[in-house]
């Protein structure tokens, strides 16, 4: 019988093919019972098939890189396409030292020091102490007064600097492999001898590109091998010069232990600095200058399979994006992850130009020195006439906010609550699920897609007690104040559709931080949608919103675009006004026009409530055309500016006083003003009590009663006789006012990808708002879900918080300052 | 031919291993067992079987060892002989048992009897199958 289903790997199957072999003969006929001696025999034979088939099929998988799950295996097939895995990268911290010297014997302190390279600082990390070298010896000369030698910037690595010889034998197959694991391989120096008695050496340099060298070019080629070491290479005397035999090869490196050693921010001095009279100083004044950062383990098989084959297909030439991108990755270890597109898929299209955007390992911005460091790297790469750009990521911040309904096995005390343990328990188990998620999908690199309703799923799934999760999330960007003064426009993409569900419902759908501007330089203000397509500014005083602009830019629902201006925002550092509130019990009679509407302004002054009298006398109305002058000699102390009436319930007005005339008057706490209007309106004194100059919102309360009209026919009203309100208390809005203005969005779809619409935009998380709520039997605790309703939850989609301006990203690994010109 | 005897060779032969591999002396093949000899031989087997022990079928098997190392009451005695029950009807379609008893001479005996009262389908052949389970060592 010819046997059947060869190719099967799977037990059952191979199994049944020996049984159907057993069918066609005679002998035996228990086959097909599960407890006869035949079926066990079978069950082995099957086993071992099975086996043998698993160990061919896995054995045939490590040959392909697709397939590969062995490191070693990984490593070989990687070094086929000349792809060096990085090595575990050693943290480094920048610090400067100040060091006294000794006056010498020739009565005066030595020219230099000299810092001897190997320990100079230590520090506590979370598991232990570790050390932070230098590499070289480091020279510095000696303030000839003072005796005080400074080094200014010390990069330091963590780690053990350690050294090992080799003696060439060239009659066996030699191999220089690093005797260690966990090797920083960009601390590695390679130097040869003559022979062991010799004291010069030769340096070798690490070289990747053969078509540059020589016969005799003195360089070393660097490969990982076995159990994660690195092997050394030297040239064959035609691609680089040969090793000669009894020649000595002296390897220097830094073993680390990677990331562990990042963010220490406390070092304390070990190292030992010698003068140029031989005089050891074991004392300095150490400060860090950048914390320790960009420590990293080795890199993992899954990356090696990434970048290994896009390595070679850019053969080390840019043509495509994505070669910009890939030679990216190498010559600047630091990025993470890196995004490249033509300028001809922006939007108005740039020719001739190629962006990459970066995202670091610390998800800080680069600077300038950096950009420029890396645009130079890559010129020898690129075609001729493409210009490089190397831009900030695109970054969208990624709010959630998330809603744990809790089952009444949470509650401990059977009536629906549950205590702070099971609901800190519950965050913390959702809080994991989040960044379990965020991680697994890789949220933090670009064009990537991030869906609200995965996140819930693993919410829901990460613990027993959570019955249900609500979820709703906002998307945030942010904008920095641009340098140069001037009005202008600011433009906030996010790549998504916004829910422009509640177009009938103004302020749901789009809301900025808070700002200043230069015409209301003392006004905190916010910008929201009106739900018909343009944005409006508003300002609250006393948790009232009042709206101050309209139609001040627009939004495109389809497109996620948000343009806001032309508007010239105040970017001076501190702020000088003070607001007064009104006590609301006052005593108020004093008129003021119906006529005013929501959003609706008059213009007028604040003269000193005893001028009111000799304001009015020296006004004069004009007949013909009904405009209404009045005498500015005449009064004291006057502001100008406009009465707006709040969007609020209740009668509440707020005087926005002109800049320019506020700054020239001066007025003081306790005295009373009065609006006096322009176009006719006049009111009653004691509304408002202003204490210092400039201007500003000034909020009072009043009765709506007068005289009625509109502007040209005349003075309406009274003017009311109420004396001077009482001052209660004052709002100091001074100090530090925001440089960057963030904007939120509720973003029309829970599944988020702005990749696909925006070149360069990757997604951030920072952490959400949790709230715990459980559900019982017990009365009063069971949420009931009304006819056609939804639950009585809190409201998801409530105003986010305004001032967002310190983000918490999940994912980065320091909240450092950067990446300084420390290390640049 | 005698129909008794027609009926005997149409008769559904069953034929196994012996479990213990034994050696016919005279052609030194590996001994055989057959029909109701082979049927008991795979009842006791599948009583033997520890759950887990079969290559890749681990539901295949009864607690009956494991059962030897727990005090036999009649609660667990009854629940063994509710495995065995359950083994024998899903694994050995060849019979149907008729009664099974469970026994020991005291609960904390190192023994157990099992006395496994069927019928092979299809031959109306009443077997008793008695099954002494030891703990080993002792």
């Amino acid at each position: 019988m010819k046997p059947t289903n060869l190719t099967s790997i799977n037990f059952d199957d191979i199994r049944e093919s020996i049984k159907s072999y057993m069918r066609t003969r005679e002998e035996f006929s228990d086959y097909d019972f599960s407890g006869s001696t035949l079926s066990y025999l079978i069950d082995v034979l099957a086993y071992n098939t099975y086996y043998s088939a698993f160990n061919a099929n896995m054995a045939l998988s490590e040959v392909f890189l697709d397939s590969a799950s062995i490191r070693d295996n990984v490593i070989s097939l990687a070094k086929v396409l000349n792809y060096t895995p990085r090595s575990t990268t050693a943290a480094k911290a920048c610090v400067s030292l100040s060091v006294q010297t000794q006056i010498g014997v020739n009565g005066q302190y030595p020219l230099s020091v000299t810092l001897q390279k190997g320990p100079v600082c230590s520090g506590v990390g979370p598991d232990s102490n570790y050390t932070f070298n230098v590499l070289e010896n480091v020279e510095v000369n000696v303030d000839a007064s003072t005796g005080i030698a400074v080094f200014p910037e010390i990069t330091v690595y963590e780690g053990d600097l350690l050294n090992y010889s080799y003696i060439v034998d060239t009659t066996v197959q030699q191999r220089f492999i690093v005797p260690n694991d966990k090797v920083d391989t960009s601390t590695l120096k390679v130097s040869t001898r003559p022979n062991v008695q010799s004291t010069l050496s030769d340096t070798y340099n690490i070289v990747k590109n053969i078509t540059s060298i020589e016969s005799d070019t003195r360089a070393y080629f660097l490969q990982e091998t076995e159990d994660r070491r690195y092997e050394i290479t030297f040239g064959d005397g035609v691609i680089g010069r040969e090793l000669v035999q009894g020649e000595v090869v002296d390897i220097e490196y830094i073993r680390t232990v990677g990331a562990l050693a990042n963010n220490i921010s406390v070092l304390k001095y070990v190292g030992t600095v010698i003068d140029i009279n031989g005089t050891t100083t074991t004392q300095a004044a150490l400060t860090v200058k950048e914390k320790s950062q960009f420590g990293a383990a080795q890199e993992t098989v899954k990356s090696i399979k990434f970048n290994a084959p896009r390595y070679y297909a850019a053969q080390n030439r840019a043509v495509t994006a994505q070669d910009y991108a890939n030679i990216t990755k190498t010559i600047y270890p630091n990025a993470r992850y890196v995004s490249a597109y033509g300028g001809e898929s922006l939007n108005p299209p740039v020719y001739g130009k190629v962006y990459i955007s970066i995202r670091t390992q610390t998800g800080a911005k680069l600077n300038n020195l950096s950009k420029k460091e890396i645009i130079r790297n890559l010129r020898p790469y690129s075609m001729a006439s493409v210009d490089v750009v190397i831009t900030d990521p695109n970054e969208i911040f990624v709010g959630t906010n998330i809603l744990i309904v809790a089952t009444t096995l949470a509650s401990s005390y059977g009536d629906g609550t549950i205590t702070q343990t099971t609901s800190d328990r519950l965050k913390n188990k959702a809080l994991a699920a989040l960044k379990e998620y965020g991680e697994e999908e890789d949220l933090n690199n670009f064009n990537k897609t991030f869906s609200l309703q995965k996140l819930a799923n693993n919410i829901l799934r990460s613990d027993d007690d959570i019955e249900d999760v609500l979820a709703s999330v906002s998307l945030y960007k942010r904008q920095e104040y641009p340098e140069l003064s001037g009005p202008r426009t600011f433009i906030f993409e996010y790549g998504t559709q916004l829910d422009c569900s509640c177009n009938t419902s103004p302020g749901t759908t789009i809301l900025s931080s808070v700002f200043y501007t230069t015409d209301r330089p003392a006004v905190p203000q916010y910008f929201e949608d009106d739900g018909n397509g343009f944005l409006r500014t508003f300002t609250t005083i006393n948790n009232k919103k009042t709206i101050l602009d309209t139609n001040i830019g627009t939004y495109d629902c389809e497109t996620g675009r948000v343009t806001f201006g032309p508007i010239e925002l105040e970017g001076s550092s501190t702020l000088e006004q003070t607001l007064t509130s009104v006590d609301p019990n006052a005593s108020l009679t004093s008129t003021i026009n119906d006529f005013f509407e929501e959003n609706s302004t008059v213009e007028g002054k604040i003269v000193r409530s005893e001028d009111v009298l000799s304001v009015l006398e020296n006004t004069t109305t004009d007949g013909e055309d009904g405009t209404t002058t009045t005498d500015p000699d005449d009064t004291k102390e006057e502001t100008t500016g406009s009465l707006i009436k709040s969007a609020g319930v209740d009668n509440t007005y707020i005087f926005i006083a002109d800049p320019e005339s506020g700054s020239s008057s001066t007025f003081n706490t306790g005295d009373g003003y009065t609006f006096v209007a322009n176009a006719g309106w006049t009111l009653g004194p004691g509304f408002f009590t202003i204490t210092t100059s400039g201007s500003g919102v000034f909020s009072f309360t009043g009765s709506a009663t007068g005289g009625t009209g509109t502007g040209g026919t005349g003075t309406g009203g009274t003017i009311g006789t109420t004396a001077v309100t009482t001052v209660t208390s004052s709002i100091n809005v001074g100090g530090s006012i925001p440089t960057t203005i963030t904007v939120s969005i509720k973003p029309g779809t829970t599944s988020i990808s702005p990749g696909s619409l925006l070149s360069g935009a990757v997604l951030s998380f920072f952490t959400p708002n949790l709230t715990v709520v459980s559900t019982g039997t017990g009365s009063g605790t069971t949420i009931i879900f009304p006819t056609g309703g939804v639950i009585g939850s809190p409201s998801l989609y409530t105003t986010p918080a305004l001032n967002v301006i310190g983000f918490t990203p999940l994912y980065t690994t320091s909240t450092g300052s950067g990446l300084g010109n420390c290390f640049a | 031919m005698a129909i008794e005897e027609i009926f005997r060779d149409r008769r559904r032969q069953y034929k196994d291993f012996d479990t213990a591999l034994s050696k016919n002396p005279i052609t030194h093949d590996v001994l055989t067992v057959s029909n109701e000899n082979a049927v008991k031989q795979s009842v006791r087997n599948l009583i033997s079987t520890r759950f887990g022990e079969r290559l890749m079928q681990p539901e295949i098997g009864s607690g009956v060892f494991d059962a030897l190392f727990e005090p036999l009451d009649p609660f667990s005695a009854e629940q063994l002989r509710s495995d065995i029950l359950n083994t024998i009807s899903n694994y050995e379609p060849r019979v149907n048992v008729l009664d099974c008893i469970v026994s020991t001479e005291s609960a904390y005996s190192d023994e157990i009897n099992i006395e496994l009262i069927y019928i092979i389908v299809g031959e109306n052949i009443e077997v008793t199958s008695q099954i002494i389970l030891q703990r080993p060592g002792s």
